[in-house]
C-alpha cells in the first residue's frame, strides 16, 4: 500500500484559506459515513457540535482574527472523556444510565481553545480493561489494514480512526499500553506522555495511580502541536504533577545529533517475535542504534503493574459487581472481580517495589536520551484469538499484547509510539517504542521526526 | 488449580459481600492463580521496612514558610 496523501499541512492550508474548517469537517464525515459500518470506529458523531465549531471558525478567520494554533483540526476522543451534554460510556452499559457530563473534559477544554473540532466518541474495551477492543456491547473494531483483525485497545477506536483516515488525530488513554497497543496495530503515531503531564480530569478512570492519557496522530508534526495544546497545569488533578508547559513542536527541528539512543534487549527481544525484532531493528539502523541495553526488572514491573490495575480496577467497580455481573464485558468481569479480591499484602507490594524500580529506571537515563523497543510482540491477531506463539512460549493473547509497553508504563516514562512496515508483517503494521527519560517528550518526538522523515515509520493506505 | 485459592475467592467474596456462582468462582479463581504467580516474583525481591510505596497522597501544596512566621 503507498503511503496517503500527506496531511502535515492540514493546518496551514486552512490557515491560507485553501480549505475551510467546514470543507475539511465535511470531508471527514463522508470519511467515517463511508468506511464506519466496516470498521467500528465510532460510537457516536457530534454533528451538531462539530459543524457549529468548524462554522465559528471560519467565520473568527474571516472576520481577521487571530487565530488558535489548531484552528479547524478536526479530531475525535476515546468515549471516557466527557463532552458536555453527552453520557460517558466508558465503554460500558452500566454507564448508559449515567447523567450526561455537564462539562467536558480538560482536555477537550483545551483542544477546543486551540481550535480544533469534535467529531465524536470512539470505541474501546470496557472500562479500558483490555488491549483487544472486542466490545461485546458495542461489536469489535475492527482493524483497517485488514477488519477480520483486531485494532489494538484499549483506546482502539482512536487508533482505527487515525488509520482509516477518518480524523487526523484522536485522544485515548494509556494505563499499561493502551494508546502504544492500537497505534502499533493500526500504523499510526501515538504519544503517552510522563505520567503526570496532562491533566486527567473530566475522565473516566481504571488505575488512578497509572492513568495517563495522550494522542494519537496521522503525522508527528499533529502529534507535537496536538501536545503542546493539552499541556498544562492542572492542580484540581492530584495526579497532574507539571508546573509548566514545556512546548515540544518548536524542538522537532533538532533531529538526534548529540542524543544516545540504545536498544532494548533482554526481555524486550524475549518477547518480540519476528516482525517486531524487525521494525526494531529498522528504527535502530535509521537511528545509527549499535548498543543493546538492559531494561531493569522488565518482568517484575510487568507483574507489579498487573497486580496494581487489577487491585484498583476492581475496587473501583465493586458496587457494581455486587450488584449486577452481568451488566459487564464478559471477557473482562471475572478479571474484575478477581482484582477486587486480591490481598491487599499483593497490591501493597507492588507499589512499594514501584519506587524502587523508578529508581532504577531513571539511572538508566543517566546514561542514555532515548531506548527503543517494540510496541508489540507480534502484528495484529485475529479477533477472537485466544493464545498466540511468541519464541516458541504459548501466551494468552489478550494480555500478552501488552506484554512490552506495561514496564514502561509502569516507570511513567513518555513514549511515542512510531508506525514501522516490517516484511514479516506481510502488510500488517507494527509500532516501535521510542522512550525518554520523564518529561523529555520532546526527545522522543524529535527522534519520531527522523524516522518520518527518512521514510522509516508512516502511515500506510487501507483498502477501505 | 489449588483448592485453597478457591477457598480463598469464596471467603473473600462472602466478606466483600460479592455473590459467585460456583462457575464463576472456578473462573475468578483461574485467574487469581495466574496473579498469585506474579505476586510470588515480587515476593522474591529483597524490600527493607524503609521501602515505601510509591507515592501519590498529599496534604496540601507545599508553602515555604519561615519558622516563627
Amino acid at each position: 500500500m503507498k503511503p496517503p496523501a500527506p496531511t502535515q499541512d492540514l493546518l496551514g492550508a486552512m490557515a491560507r484559506g485553501e480549505r475551510s474548517a467546514s470543507e475539511v469537517l465535511e470531508h471527514c464525515l463522508g470519511r467515517i459515513a463511508d468506511t464506519d459500518g466496516r470498521v467500528n470506529a465510532f460510537t457516536r458523531i457530534s454533528h451538531a457540535r462539530a459543524r457549529r465549531e468548524a462554522a465559528d471558525i471560519d467565520r473568527r478567520r474571516k472576520q481577521g482574527e487571530a487565530m488558535p494554533p489548531l484552528a479547524g483540526l478536526p479530531y475525535a476522543v476515546k468515549n471516557l472523556f466527557d463532552i458536555e451534554g453527552e453520557v460517558t460510556l466508558a465503554g460500558s452499559k452500566i454507564n448508559r444510565e449515567h447523567a450526561p457530563a455537564r462539562a467536558d473534559a480538560v482536555l477537550v477544554q483545551r483542544l477546543r481553545s486551540a481550535g480544533a473540532v469534535l467529531v465524536g466518541s470512539l470505541n474501546m474495551d470496557e472500562y479500558a480493561y483490555g488491549f483487544t477492543t472486542e466490545n461485546t456491547h458495542y461489536g469489535p473494531t475492527h482493524n483497517p489494514h485488514d477488519l477480520t483483525r483486531i485494532a489494538g485497545g484499549s483506546s482502539g477506536g482512536s487508533g482505527a480512526a487515525v488509520a482509516a483516515g477518518q480524523v487526523p488525530v484522536t485522544l485515548g488513554s494509556d494505563t499499561n499500553g493502551s494508546i502504544r497497543v492500537p497505534a502499533s496495530l493500526c500504523g499510526v503515531w501515538g504519544l503517552k506522555p510522563t505520567f503526570g503531564r496532562l491533566s486527567r480530569r473530566g475522565s473516566y478512570p481504571f488505575v488512578h495511580s497509572i492513568d495517563h492519557l495522550g494522542p494519537f496522530a496521522d503525522s508527528t508534526a499533529h502529534l507535537a502541536h496536538v501536545y503542546d495544546a493539552l499541556q498544562g497545569p492542572d492542580p484540581l488533578d492530584p495526579g497532574c504533577h507539571a508546573l509548566a508547559i514545556q512546548p515540544a513542536a518548536p524542538q522537532m527541528h533538532r533531529g538526534i545529533d548529540g542524543l544516545r539512543i540504545g536498544m532494548l534487549g533482554g526481555y524486550f527481544l524475549e518477547h518480540a517475535g519476528a516482525e517486531a525484532r524487525e521494525a526494531v531493528q529498522a528504527a535502530a539502523g535509521a537511528l545509527g542504534v549499535v548498543e543493546i541495553v538492559e531494561w531493569p526488572d522488565a518482568a517484575l514491573a510487568r507483574a507489579a503493574a498487573f497486580i496494581i490495575s487489577a487491585s484498583e480496577g476492581g475496587a473501583l467497580h465493586l458496587g457494581d459487581l455486587r450488584a449486577r455481573a452481568d451488566d459487564f464485558e464478559p471477557l473482562s468481569v471475572d478479571r474484575f472481580i478477581a482484582g477486587a479480591l486480591q490481598p491487599a499484602a499483593w497490591y501493597l507490594r507492588a507499589q512499594r517495589f514501584r519506587r524502587r524500580y523508578r529508581e532504577r529506571v531513571n539511572a538508566l537515563f543517566e546514561h542514555w536520551d532515548l531506548l527503543l523497543a517494540p510496541a508489540t510482540p507480534v502484528c495484529a491477531p485475529m479477533i477472537g484469538t485466544e493464545w498466540l506463539e511468541i519464541n516458541g512460549q504459548r501466551h494468552p493473547s489478550r494480555p500478552a499484547v501488552g506484554l512490552l509497553t506495561q514496564p514502561v508504563s509502569f516507570a511513567g516514562c513518555p513514549v511515542v509510539a512510531a508506525p514501522l512496515w516490517p516484511a514479516a508483517g506481510q502488510g500488517l503494521p507494527l509500532g516501535v517504542q521510542i522512550i525518554a527519560a520523564p518529561w523529555r517528550e520532546d526527545l522522543a518526538l524529535r527522534a519520531a521526526r527522523v524516522l518520518e522523515q527518512a521514510g522509516i515509520a508512516h502511515l500506510n493506505e487501507t483498502a477501505l | 488449580m489449588p483448592e485453597r485459592l478457591l477457598n480463598y475467592v469464596n471467603a473473600a467474596a462472602t466478606a466483600l459481600a460479592l455473590p459467585l456462582d460456583e462457575a464463576r468462582a472456578a473462573r475468578v479463581a483461574a485467574h487469581l492463580a495466574r496473579t498469585a504467580a506474579m505476586a510470588g516474583l515480587l515476593d522474591g525481591v529483597p524490600l527493607c521496612v524503609e521501602d515505601e510505596p510509591a507515592e501519590l497522597y498529599c496534604p496540601a501544596p507545599f508553602v515555604p514558610v519561615e519558622p516563627g512566621a
